[in-house]
């Protein structure tokens, strides 16, 4: 027998999460201008949940763009304070499967590797994570090429279903049982309706089959309009690297973790000037070999889950997963360089 | 940057005529104020308008930028090129919302001790009735 | 098979080019720049009022691995052109420019701010044009005007509200034909001009140099503004500094072949009236 779900009617919502923003800061996605962005719970405004792409990365509610380590101050006799991670209760409601299978991939990285990372950790463990179903995929969604489906439940609390006039809920962890201890949710028979996902728009090679491809010509050929602008790594919730500063102000100052880009042409550079990718397709090779070969090697996952985030956000409509495929279908039939074929056009890749 | 009565100011003097101009002031006995911090730097040429938006950003009130006369530049022509850029880092700081009278440029001569020490003070008190400088482009510590 | 498209054809033919810097319709894509080759189908190269990519940024490259190399240019384009050709970083004889006339680029069928502003609707100083544009009209700069009118402090409110916002992606600096230094100075950590992180200070010091460091260079093809990610209203930055220039110097940068930018220049003769008001 499937367990049963609870039922949030459309119209009570809003009293719902009052009830919970007595205990919990709350972060949902609100639409701005045709673009869903994570902000903070506004009393004022209407809540709807995104049924598909939500444009802003989820990345900056667990991993921030400016996060402060440590400060230390001259008069003090220079001390290093550690700065403590915060503490409150964090609802985040209305991520997606991609997102929730990304956070697996950060947990991976940040909490069960050798170094965690102590904020991090604390950020995961005070929040609280309701994700909703998909109700279609658009274009640029494919996760269903990444071992995931819009149903998926990894790396949630609650999961959560759009139905008639409300929202099908079904707690997952401890965590999510807690919150759905609530009045306002009534037990229900109705479940959510089950849906036929489509897969085979990127499909990919196995990552042992990436580490052969390392030395093909193709790699010359790909992506060549690609600014290396970063764009599409700030945007993809797996995608970690960071850079550590200190910014100092007189006597006193702060050590500070920002987010970095392996696309960024002095990512690589040395203290000597030695810069093993200093070309663009060198590091555009780097960035799908670690997505696709090497994390799954390092960790056990590979770090995409076709959010479709990097393709929308492209300023020259590269695409990441389009290449990925192309390198995919190049290693499969041994096809040789790209530059004596015609494919040098634009046209799908045949599969 | 606030409302005070000591405005900060930094002087970026070219080594060859305006800081010995300043100097002449100092053993002359002229006064000025003493809010004034001054740098020296080889010529006015030299000057790169990040010094200036950082000193903004320090917290300074205004900056005092002197070189040689034009024809005198120790260098030849870097004060021809100075002028040109710190207009235009001027016009800069007026389209962000800083008064660009905050900026003063002007040519001091290493004979100039007493109008050097004039024009210290006539910067003093013209930045004392200045507004406010936007207080959250001056980052007045770590940023908690 | 349009003007522009036989006339490819001919220089390809004519071993004139070895590659080609265009834009290419696609049916899933849209409109994107593309690298033609001998071998690819000219019938794709397309030029319409949705080619909004500056092709110049990708000129660099391209001529690092082919000898000879057509591109085809906007107006705006063409003005960064000129000021590359006039910093010497290529030489004029290993490009061969296409300039089809431009009456304005629209994104979601909405005309960019930019046309607005734009006296060059055919580049200038190209190897072959095509159409007539239509009548120029002298520039407006509404945006900067708007940020003219307001007193300072609200423009610091403007201002720091969308700096506020800025991710430090470096979009902007990466499409802009004009940022081409090997080590960007924000890069550079030994010492750290400018502190990589995103508080208001930082980003205000970043948008400032950028926006001086383009100062009598920038073109306004206004590329920075359209992919930024958080739509930060850069174009005002840079064009406030080339009404300046404009009022100052009494040129426009690119619009003029073989003409170095105004400040890696002066005039001895004259004080330009830079100084009353020191």
């Amino acid at each position: 027998m499937a367990k049963k779900w609870k039922r949030l009617e459309k119209s009570r919502i809003k009293e719902f999460l009052n009830e919970l923003h007595a205990s919990y800061e709350i972060w949902l996605p609100y639409l701005e201008e045709d673009k869903w962005r994570f902000k903070e719970y506004d009393i004022e405004k209407e809540i709807d949940l995104p049924s598909s792409f939500v444009h802003d990365s989820i990345k900056r509610l667990f991993l921030p763009r400016r996060k402060r380590i440590m400060e230390f101050n001259k008069h003090k006799k220079w001390p290093v304070v550690p700065v403590s991670p915060p503490a409150a209760n964090r609802l985040l409601m209305g991520i997606h499967a991609c997102d929730g299978a990304a956070l697996q991939y950060l947990d991976r990285v940040f909490i069960d590797s050798p170094y965690k990372d102590t904020f991090y950790e604390a950020e995961r463990n005070r929040t609280v994570i309701a994700g909703i179903q998909c109700d279609r995929m658009e274009s640029m969604c494919h996760c269903t090429d990444r071992g995931i489906s819009p149903e998926h439940r990894d790396g949630m609390d609650i999961i959560m279903s759009r139905t008639k006039n409300g929202y099908l809920l079904q707690a997952i962890t401890e965590k999510g049982h807690t919150i759905l201890n609530n009045r306002i949710l009534a037990e229900t028979d109705e479940q959510p309706v089950k849906k036929e996902w489509s897969d085979q728009r990127y499909p990919l090679a196995t990552p042992e089959a990436f580490l052969e491809s390392y030395s093909v010509d193709i790699w010359r050929d790909v992506m060549k309009y690609c600014l290396t602008c970063g764009i599409c790594t700030f945007g993809c919730p797996t995608c970690t690297c960071f850079h550590v500063a200190d910014e100092l102000y007189k006597n006193e100052g702060e050590r500070v973790a920002v987010w970095d880009s392996c696309q960024f042409r002095s990512y690589s550079r040395m203290a000597a000037g030695h810069n093993p990718r200093a070309r663009t397709f060198e590091r555009i090779k780097n960035r799908i070999m670690d997505k696709f070969a090497y994390s799954f090697l390092r960790y056990g996952q590979i770090s995409c889950t076709g959010c479709g985030r990097c393709v929308v956000s492209c300023p020259v409509k590269c695409s990441l997963p389009e290449t990925a495929t192309l390198i995919s279908n190049t290693i499969k039939q041994k096809k040789p360089s790209l530059a004596s074929s015609d494919a040098v056009s634009r046209s799908k890749p045949e599969q | 940057m606030h409302m005070s009565k000591d405005p900060k100011i930094l002087a970026v003097l070219c080594k060859w005529c305006s800081y010995a101009g300043a100097d002449l002031a100092g053993t002359s006995r002229f006064e000025y104020p003493s809010n004034i911090r001054i740098i020296q730097v080889p010529c006015s040429g030299r000057i790169d308008p990040l010094m200036i938006f950082k000193a903004l950003i320090d917290g300074y009130d205004g900056i005092l930028i002197s070189g040689c006369h034009p024809g005198d530049c120790h260098y030849g022509t870097g004060n021809y090129f100075a002028q040109r850029r710190l207009a235009i880092a001027r016009k800069l700081l007026e389209t962000i919302g800083i008064d660009p009278k905050r900026l003063f440029f002007t040519w001091i001569s290493a004979a100039e001790g007493k109008r050097f020490a004039e024009i210290c003070a006539d910067f003093h008190d013209h930045l004392l009735s200045l507004a406010d400088s936007p207080k959250a482009l001056a980052q007045e510590g770590i940023d908690r | 098979m349009t003007d522009l498209q036989t006339q490819v054809k001919e220089l390809f033919s004519n071993k004139k080019i070895d590659v080609l810097l265009g834009w290419i319709v696609d049916n899933n894509s849209g409109i994107q720049p593309h690298l033609f080759r001998i071998q690819d189908d000219i019938s794709r190269l397309v030029f319409n009022d949705q080619c909004l990519d500056n092709l110049v940024t990708h000129l660099p490259t391209v001529l690092k691995q082919h000898r000879k190399v057509g591109i085809v240019v906007k107006g705006c384009d063409g003005r960064s052109l000129i000021t590359l050709l006039a910093e010497k970083q290529f030489e004029r004889e290993r490009i061969i420019v296409l300039a089809p006339a431009c009456n304005g680029v629209a994104a979601n069928s909405v005309k960019l701010g930019k046309c607005a502003d734009c006296a060059t609707h055919i580049a200038p100083n190209a190897d072959y044009t095509y159409d007539d544009p239509d009548t120029v009209s002298s520039p407006e700069f509404k945006e900067s005007q708007q940020i003219e009118d307001l007193p300072y402090y609200k423009r610091w409110k403007f201002f720091a509200d969308h700096f506020d916002r800025c991710d430090r992606c470096y979009a902007c600096r990466q499409v802009c034909p004009m940022c081409y230094c090997e080590i960007c100075i924000v890069d550079q950590q030994d010492p750290q001009w400018i502190d990589p992180s995103t508080k208001l200070s930082a980003n205000t010091m970043w948008h400032l140099i950028r926006a001086y460091h383009l100062a009598g260079r920038c073109a306004d093809c206004g590329e920075c503004e359209r992919i930024c990610p958080e739509h930060i209203p850069l174009r005002i930055l840079n064009t406030s500094l080339e009404k300046a220039i404009i009022e100052m110097f009494k040129t426009r940068p690119g619009t003029i072949p073989d003409v170095l930018p105004v400040l890696v220049t002066f005039n001895k003769d004259t004080d330009e009236g830079i100084m009353k008001g020191a």
